[in-house]
This record gives structure tokens, C-alpha cells and sequence, in this order.
């Protein structure tokens, strides 16, 4: 078991930059998740740990050991791909002692990784099999199985469960923690599913265009976002941003929004009074109100699904709100006029050019 | 309902049966009855003489002689044709620019047609001006005799043969290369495996359905080569490349003795079906089908 670490790693294709230089420390044991949209670079930077991409320039060292220009084989790390590239024309066991009999590894040795190996992931009975009799969750089982076996010191996973269908997904993202916390190897996990990087990764990195936009543990990822793409990508549905500006009033800062003004008591001294700045606050921190001094929204369409419904509604510039209703006893209408505001949780200022997060505030809950 | 049905499958069918008909099925018929009879020098059958021809076949003439030519020409055509097209294909893989000018270059034999392959090789092959001579003698080899010495003469046969597959074996073997999955290769590089391990164990496997293909095509192409000997060496020199498609044609259409020919045809006919069916009892055991 190791760490990994990039040292001002890059990688251009052509006048194409797939990954601006980035740092990253990846702890011992780490579950960490590169997270963003397509082409964000997020694969590329798995690939060159694996040593299937050659960085432009920086480092990348696992454990103490530069393996920059290294071979895949000697970087001691294991992959999972997004397709498995399970060989077809071997069986299961054959694909999971294909790389421990190319170390040389003696058979009986062999035999009882795989054994080992494949009662963690419950595949014994699959071990006679071509990955062509195999189910597609059986076969993300066998490409786990083909990394644990060679007890490498980084898994590598790029989009391991994307082909899995969605309830076969949640249940083997439930697995993989377990796995993880029981292997405790360090993970490097590539998804383009935000829920995925939330529930599974001890850290998330946020790659945007080939830029690391934030890393942190989820849960700071979600109430500290950086900027308006990580506030926008994590989160479902997404933060809710109104444009607008501040200005100071005898009771605090006060934010006049297009068609509606707000008062905003938890913001503090430090909070910038200027143009040019987005409200932003998480659908579950707004609730419907009889207040006047509030987010007149009109409702486009509602989405109740029992245990909560979505708001989806315009306020008066047409800006999109959503609201998310944990208890949707009642519900307002389609057409129906309401009044929006946000009662916990936090609320975040962003420069509207540059989308930078300038202020955090958290609201106090009465009671 | 069904016999609109048989009609209407009938319909379909009509135009390939017609053909197959007149230039397969009956010829084949007419080759066996041929063959069991003696006929006059413009090929009517004049009377029944049963098994007598094929009798003659194996304890006249050359026909083992023949046999084992057309063995050696198979296999120094089928193995060179399938190595070669091989490494041609794998470089035809190769992600460079401007390598679709390569991929049109390796697969033209495929185009041309045998009697301009073997009118541009004779022209390579000529023993005072062809372009292997100069070569030789820049090296400071003695001059070949190409086409007409007979320890040269198969040899020089072969190359043509060989040159003329590569276009066919090139492209479908390409095609088989380009529908290997990156990813394996990938995986398996990881799994520790070097170019060769990469070769063994990723390529042939997923390569073996292709490679059984042009095999088996490869095979029955070669016993059945005809083009190429006929316009360079005529089975000569002294019989050196007399295979037995060619003393087929010899037999039929410079001796007229047709159904000595039609008998030999026959043999042959069942030489490769025999060696076609031990191919696929033998070997698809080995192809891996995805």
C-alpha cells in the first residue's frame, strides 16, 4: 500500500490541454475521487497514473518511487476499466491469474489468491466461465476480482460501474465501500456521476476543462464549493443561482435581486457590497412562505415522488428556482404564485464573471 | 400459405441456382461422368470404362509428382502469403498520417488482375534487363534463371502467387486487428505483458477466426492456382511447376484426353474437400469465436 503523488503533472494533446499542471496528494488508503463533466481531464489523469499516458511534464510518484517513466507492469497498481476488458477468450480464473502467472508467481500460490479473491466478491461458481456466459454486474465483479488479486499498492477505476444498470449500480457502490474499507488499498476513482463522488470517495477532486476546480471531502465540496461549477455540479438538483447585488442597510446586507430584494442577516462585515455578484442556496434550504420580504416565483412544474417533491417554478425575470419539499403534504399548482425563501442550511455570494465563491454564510435556524 | 411460400423462396433463390447451376453443379456432374468414360479428341463420351481412369492416375504418369508440387507450391504460398499480410496489416494499423495511402498500397494486388501480375513479374524476373538481376548483381550474386531454371522456377511461381494474396489477406486480416478492443491490450500491459506476451496472448486468440478464414481461403486458392503458371512457365521448366491444375488443363486441352483430365479434376475436388473438412476438425477447435 501507497500514496500517490503528482507533482505539477500535465498532459497536451497536439494545442489540445487535456490536464493543466495539478498537484495532488493522494494519502495512503484514500478512497479519492476524480469527478467532472466529459473532457475534463479526469480520465487522462488516471490513465498517466497508470502509465498508459505519458505526462507532458511533472511527476507522478506512488509511495516513494518516481514511476513518471515507468511501464504500467512495474508501477505495482491495478485497473478497472469502465468496459472491464475482461480477455474473452480466457475464463474467469484464467483472467485473474493472467497477471500473477506473468510474474511467475508459483501455481498453488496462484490458486489460492483467486480463491481468496473471488469468495470476497462471491464469484467462485463463475470461475469455469467465459466472460461472454457472465451478466454485466458479474462481470464488474470479475475485473474487480482480476485487481484484487494482484494485491496492488493503488486500485485504479475508471467509471467502474457506468455500464451497470441503476439498481445494480447503487448496490455495488455500497459494495465497493465495503470493499474498500475492508482491503483499505488506496482507491483512484474516475466518475462523471456526482452521486458516485459524494457517497463513495473519502476526498473528491472536481476537474473542470482540464482544471482541478476544488478538492476537499464531500461534504465540504457540497456546503463550501469554491466556485459556481462545483456548486452547479455537485448537488441534485444543483444550487439554485439568482443574479444581483448587495447593498447595506440599517439592519444588514440586504441583496436586491431582479424583481425581488432579500434581506440577509447572516452575512457578516467581511461581505462584499458591490454588482455583478449570484445568490446561490441548495433547493433543500428554500421553503414555500407567507412572507412578503421573499423570492416571488411562479410554478412551472411540479415533481412529487412521495417522500419529496420539486418545485420547479420562474421568478419575475425569469430566472429558474427549484425548490426541493422534504414534506410534500401539500403542494401548490402548476401557474400557482408563491413566495420563496431560503430558511437553512447555507447560502453562498459568487462573482458573476468569474463564478469564484466571495462569501459564505450560514443561516440560523430559529429554535 | 406454404406452397406461396416455397413459390416465393423459389423466386429468390432462382437467380443464384440458375447460375450456380449451369457453371457449378453441372460441370461437377459432367467432370464425374467424363471421368467414367473414354472419350473421342472433341470430348463425347464414346463408352463406359468404369473406375479405369482414376486406376490410371495413381500408377501412371506424374500424378504424384504433381501432387506433391501442388503440396509444396500450398505451402510455400498459404504460409508466407498469411505471415506476410500479417505484418502488413499490423502496420497498416499503425495510427500515422497519410497511413490510408498505405492501407491502398498494401491491398492493390487485390486489383490487379493475374495476367497484368504476371506480365509486370515476368518483366521483374528477366534474366538480362529485369530489376531482381540488377539487384543481385549489386549485392555481387550471379544472375537467376528465374522462370526457367527448375530448382528456381516454383520458387519464382510462389513469389508471384504469394505477392498476388497479400492484397486479400492484408485487408481482411486489417479489418480482424481493428476489431480487437484497445482496452485488452491496455489491460493486459498493465497485467505486465510485453510486446510478445501482448502478440500471443491478446492478438492470435482474437485474431484466430480471421486467421482460420484466410487459412482455409488461402488453401483452396493455391490448389486451385492456375493464371500465374500458365503465363510464366506453362508448367515448366521440365514439369518443375506442373501442378495438377495446370496438367488438368495440359491433359484436357493440349492432349484432348478429357476424361483422363475429368478424373483428375475429381481427385482433386475431393482433395479439397477432404483437407477443408480435416481444417475444420482440426483447427476450429483452436478458434476462439467472440
Amino acid at each position: 500500500m501507497a500514496g500517490v503523488s503528482l507533482r505539477k503533472i500535465s498532459k497536451v494533446f497536439g494545442t489540445q490541454t487535456a490536464v493543466a499542471p495539478m498537484d495532488l496528494e493522494i494519502a495512503d488508503g484514500e478512497f479519492l475521487v476524480l469527478v467532472g463533466p466529459s473532457g475534463c481531464g479526469k480520465t487522462t489523469t488516471l490513465r498517466m497514473i497508470a502509465g498508459l499516458e505519458t505526462p507532458t511534464a511533472g511527476e507522478i510518484r506512488i509511495g516513494d518511487r518516481d514511476v513518471t517513466h515507468l511501464e504500467p507492469k512495474h508501477r505495482d497498481i491495478a485497473m478497472v476499466f469502465q468496459n472491464y476488458a475482461l480477455y474473452p477468450h480466457m475464463t474467469v480464473y484464467a483472467n485473474m491469474a493472467y497477471s500473477l502467472r506473468l510474474r511467475g508467481m508459483d501455481k498453488a500460490e496462484v490458486e489460492q489468491r483467486i480463491h481468496k479473491a473471488s469468495a470476497i466478491l462471491g464469484i467462485e461458481a463463475l470461475l469455469d466461465r467465459l466472460p461472454r456466459q457472465l451478466s454485466g454486474g458479474q462481470q464488474q465483479r470479475v475485473a474487480l476480482g482480476r485487481a484484487i488479486v494482484r494485491d496492488p499498492q493503488v486500485f485504479l477505476m475508471d467509471e467502474p460501474l457506468s455500464n451497470l444498470d441503476a439498481k445494480l449500480r447503487v448496490q455495488t457502490r455500497a459494495e465497493l465501500i465495503k470493499l474498500h474499507k475492508r482491503l483499505n488499498t488506496t482507491v483512484v476513482y474516475v466518475t462523471h456521476d456526482q452521486v458516485e463522488a459524494m457517497t463513495m470517495g473519502t476526498r473528491i477532486v472536481v476537474m473542470k476543462d482540464g482544471f482541478v476546480q476544488q478538492v476537499g471531502e464531500p461534504g465540504v465540496i457540497y456546503r463550501e464549493p469554491a466556485n459556481m461549477f462545483v456548486a452547479a455540479f455537485i448537488g441534485s438538483p444543483p444550487m439554485q443561482f439568482l443574479r444581483g447585488r448587495t447593498t447595506r442597510e440599517a439592519g444588514g446586507v440586504l441583496f436586491q435581486g431582479n424583481g425581488f430584494a432579500l434581506p440577509l442577516p447572516a452575512f457578516g462585515e467581511q461581505t462584499p457590497i458591490r454588482d455583478g455578484l449570484v445568490l446561490g442556496v441548495r433547493p433543500e434550504n428554500l421553503e414555500l412562505t407567507d412572507e412578503t420580504v421573499a423570492i416571488p416565483t411562479i410554478v412551472d412544474v411540479v415533481e412529487n415522488i412521495g417522500s419529496e417533491a420539486l418545485i420547479h417554478g420562474k421568478t419575475p425575470d425569469d430566472e429558474l428556482i427549484v425548490v426541493r419539499m422534504a414534506t410534500p403534504e401539500t403542494v401548490p399548482a402548476a401557474g400557482e404564485r408563491i413566495q420563496v425563501k431560503p430558511v437553512r442550511g447555507n447560502l453562498h455570494l459568487f462573482d458573476a464573471d468569474s463564478g469564484a465563491a466571495l462569501a459564505l454564510a450560514k443561516i440560523k435556524t430559529n429554535g | 400459405m406454404a406452397w406461396r411460400n416455397i413459390g416465393r423462396a423459389a423466386l429468390y433463390l432462382g437467380p443464384s441456382l440458375v447460375i450456380f447451376t449451369l457453371f457449378v453443379f453441372y460441370p461437377l456432374v459432367k467432370s464425374v461422368r467424363l471421368s467414367l468414360h473414354e472419350t473421342n479428341i472433341v470430348g463425347v463420351e464414346k463408352f463406359y470404362v468404369g473406375f479405369q481412369q482414376y486406376v490410371e492416375i495413381f500408377t501412371t504418369g506424374n500424378f504424384g509428382h504433381n501432387l506433391w508440387l501442388t503440396f509444396l507450391f500450398t505451402l510455400y504460398t498459404v504460409v508466407p502469403g498469411i505471415v506476410i499480410g500479417m505484418g502488413l496489416a499490423y502496420i497498416a494499423n499503425w495510427r500515422l498520417k497519410g497511413i490510408g495511402i498505405f492501407r491502398t498500397v498494401f491491398a492493390s494486388p487485390l486489383v490487379i488482375a493475374v495476367a497484368s501480375a504476371s506480365m509486370i513479374w515476368m518483366l521483374l524476373f528477366n534474366p538480362s534487363a529485369g530489376v531482381l538481376t540488377f539487384f543481385l548483381s549489386k549485392l555481387g550474386l550471379s544472375q537467376v534463371n528465374w522462370l526457367s531454371d527448375p530448382k528456381w522456377a516454383l520458387f519464382s511461381v510462389c513469389v508471384v502467387s504469394v505477392w498476388r494474396s497479400l492484397g486479400f489477406n492484408t485487408i481482411v486480416l486489417l479489418s480482424g486487428l481493428q476489431a480487437i478492443p484497445e482496452q485488452l491490450y491496455e489491460s493486459a500491459r498493465i497485467d505486465g505483458a510485453g510486446s510478445f506476451r501482448q502478440f500471443k496472448d491478446i492478438t492470435l486468440p482474437m485474431m484466430s477466426p480471421t486467421l482460420f478464414f484466410v487459412f482455409i481461403v488461402s488453401v483452396i486458392n493455391a490448389l486451385q492456382t492456375f493464371g500465374e503458371i500458365n503465363i510464366l512457365t506453362q508448367g515448366g521448366p521440365a514439369g518443375a511447376t506442373n501442378v495438377i491444375v495446370y496438367s488438368i488443363y495440359r491433359e484436357a486441352f493440349f492432349n484432348f484426353h478429357f476424361s483422363f483430365a475429368s478424373a483428375q479434376a475429381i481427385v482433386l475436388f475431393l482433395i479439397i474437400l477432404v483437407l477443408t473438412v480435416l481444417e475444420f476438425v482440426i483447427l476450429e477447435k483452436k478458434v476462439f469465436y467472440r
